[in-house]
């Protein structure tokens, strides 16, 4: 008993589950072959893992060995079958706004331009109109799905920075969860709430804003939403720069600090106890490599729920992007100037979500990661 | 509506312009005027029923 | 074939006019008036089975704005048209206004549009 008790004094965190002997399978000696009290099984869960990291890994779509399982033809299947789901109704959409087109280079044909050019840029404005009614029910349905994928995972992030802050405690990375529940989860915060009552609102003016510019056809409207979309994709990337450079940073010193905490740990009870402090200190470190590996499928857990949340997204607007693009050089070749200005509008509204949801995700899942990778030589 | 419509206003026309020369010749001017105005809305009447068979049928096509 | 009885036509009737503007122009002005709402009716019959296709597509696929841009169309070749014939006739003032009563019909006829764009960005905005 004495040798147990004095691991939980070095190593306060662990849980009185460790007590029981059968640790999991990736194959940890056993001290000694005697039956002890704690061969028992404790009377309630699986005694290895507690209960909100056994929660956060039922909960996610993926675990780390089906996708450690995954082959090349597997991925191409399932993200073909993920582009069938997505692309019938944009396909649908481009065929009313080929038929729109089509329709208005016909008029424009039409209407000589020799007397009366406003009679004609009328009607080329009223086209512009009609592909406006068509294509802004998907952008709106678009913004309010990212809105509610942004909402989802900060739930998300709420719930599973403590637990898996816990996970790194649990593997002796008392730095790193310090890290990953403070810089991190306060960083994560902002970044949602920006996104969700800034950025999003202001696409959405931006949207209304290309609308306006292609009705009444001034040029500097147009410029200016172009300009806009430019300046926000630049400071998307900036952000991400230096949210990438400081976590990295700050995890590289947490990590050298956390991996000498343990081999001092390590070094004091293997020196310090009489007779079986080596034996001890090398359970020590493969019970922490076990832990380790319980803090990868965690992580990953988490990493494949904000992938699930964002990866369809993401998919659509990238087909909605190249639809609009298209459709700009189909406007441009029928000859409808104001439509092809509106479509190029749209396609930047597109393109500023695409880099919303990478900023995002990336983000999370690259902190993540970080944690996950980090420490593991310890 | 076929295409003797035109030709017959034409025709119209060009008798008008002949008599029209002919009563000015025999210095009869003011009914020359007439002939020349009646000329005019005779044409006119024509044309009229024609324009609203036309804009009935653009209106009838395009559900204006 | 139905455009080459319309050439032939029209090639007639420029030679009518050219021989009626030197005796009574006034008759001219009317006769080219004729002449165009002929052409126009038989562009009309022509335009008849396409317009019917669009209308078709357009219940197909439920575009139901489809119709204000033909509508548009429509309204615009009719009012360029008048415009050319007061132009001809020398009168610039009626052209002007004829332009205007174009534009104007072409708005009211694209009325349904403009009130979906302020739906839409209202919905955007507020």
């Amino acid at each position: 008993m004495i040798r147990f008790e004095m691991i939980r004094t070095y190593t306060p965190v662990w849980s009185e589950e460790l007590h029981s002997g059968n640790l999991q399978p990736w194959n940890v000696e056993q001290p000694d072959g005697d039956p002890q009290p704690w061969d028992e099984d404790p009377p309630d869960g699986d005694p290895q893992i507690p209960e909100e990291w056994d929660r956060i890994v039922e909960d996610a779509p993926m675990t780390a060995q089906e996708f450690s399982a995954m082959t090349l033809p597997d991925w191409l299947a399932w993200l073909g079958q993920q582009l069938r789901q997505s692309i019938r109704r944009p396909l649908q959409l481009l065929a009313k706004l080929c038929g729109v087109l089509l329709l208005a280079a016909v008029g424009q044909s039409l209407c000589a331009d020799r007397t009366s050019p406003e009679l004609a840029g009328l009607v080329d404005t009223i086209a512009a109109l009609a592909v406006f009614a068509l294509c802004a029910a998907p952008v709106t349905a678009l913004n309010e799905l990212l809105e509610d994928a942004v909402q989802t995972s900060r739930a998300y992030i709420v719930s599973f920075v403590p637990v898996f802050a816990s996970v790194l405690t649990a593997c002796g990375q008392a730095g790193s969860a310090a890290l990953y529940s403070g810089t991190f989860f306060s960083i994560a915060m902002v970044i949602t709430d920006v996104l969700c009552r800034v950025g999003l609102p202001f696409s959405r003016l931006l949207l209304a804003m290309t609308a306006a510019s292609a009705a009444s056809g001034t040029e500097a409207l147009s410029r200016l939403t172009e300009t806009v979309c430019k300046w926000t994709k630049w400071l998307m990337t900036l952000c991400a720069t230096v949210f990438g450079a400081l976590m990295g940073l700050q995890s590289v010193f947490a990590q050298s600090a956390d991996t000498l905490a343990l081999k001092t740990g390590k070094f004091i009870v293997g020196s310090s106890v009489p007779v079986v402090g080596r034996a001890i200190s090398d359970a020590m470190g493969s019970v922490l490599a076990g832990m380790k590996l319980v803090k990868g499928t965690v992580g990953f857990a988490a990493i494949a729920v904000i992938a699930a949340a964002f990866f369809p997204l993401l998919l659509q607007c990238c087909i909605y992007r190249m639809l609009f693009a298209a459709g700009e050089i189909a406007a441009a070749a029928f000859g409808g100037g104001k439509g092809a200005k509106l479509l190029s509008g749209l396609a930047d509204c597109v393109g500023i979500y695409i880099s919303m949801i990478a900023f995002f995700s990336l983000i999370v899942i690259s902190a993540t990661m970080m944690m996950i990778l980090l420490g593991n030589g310890g | 509506m076929n295409i003797d419509f035109v030709f017959k206003i034409a025709a119209i026309g060009i008798i008008v312009a002949v008599l029209n020369q002919l009563l000015i010749r025999s210095g009869r001017e003011e009914q020359a005027m007439m002939t020349t105005l009646a000329g005019l809305i005779v044409v006119l009447m024509m044309i009229i029923g024609q324009i609203s068979v036309l804009f009935d049928t653009i209106k009838e096509l395009f559900e204006l | 074939m139905e455009i080459f009885k319309l050439l032939g036509f029209c090639l007639c009737a420029l030679v009518l006019l050219d021989l009626l503007r030197q005796y009574n122009p006034s008759h001219a002005v009317l006769a080219a008036l004729a002449c165009c709402i002929v052409l126009l009716w038989s562009v009309a019959q022509a335009l008849g089975p396409a317009v019917d296709l669009v209308r078709r597509l357009s219940q197909l696929s439920g575009l139901e704005h489809i119709g204000a841009v033909g509508k548009a169309v429509a309204i615009a070749v009719v009012a360029q048209g008048v415009q050319d014939l007061c132009l001809q006739a020398g009168q610039t003032a009626l052209a002007g206004r004829v332009e205007l009563a174009g534009k104007a019909a072409v708005l009211l006829a694209a009325l349904p549009l403009l009130n979906t764009l302020a739906d839409t960005l209202l919905s955007l905005l507020g």
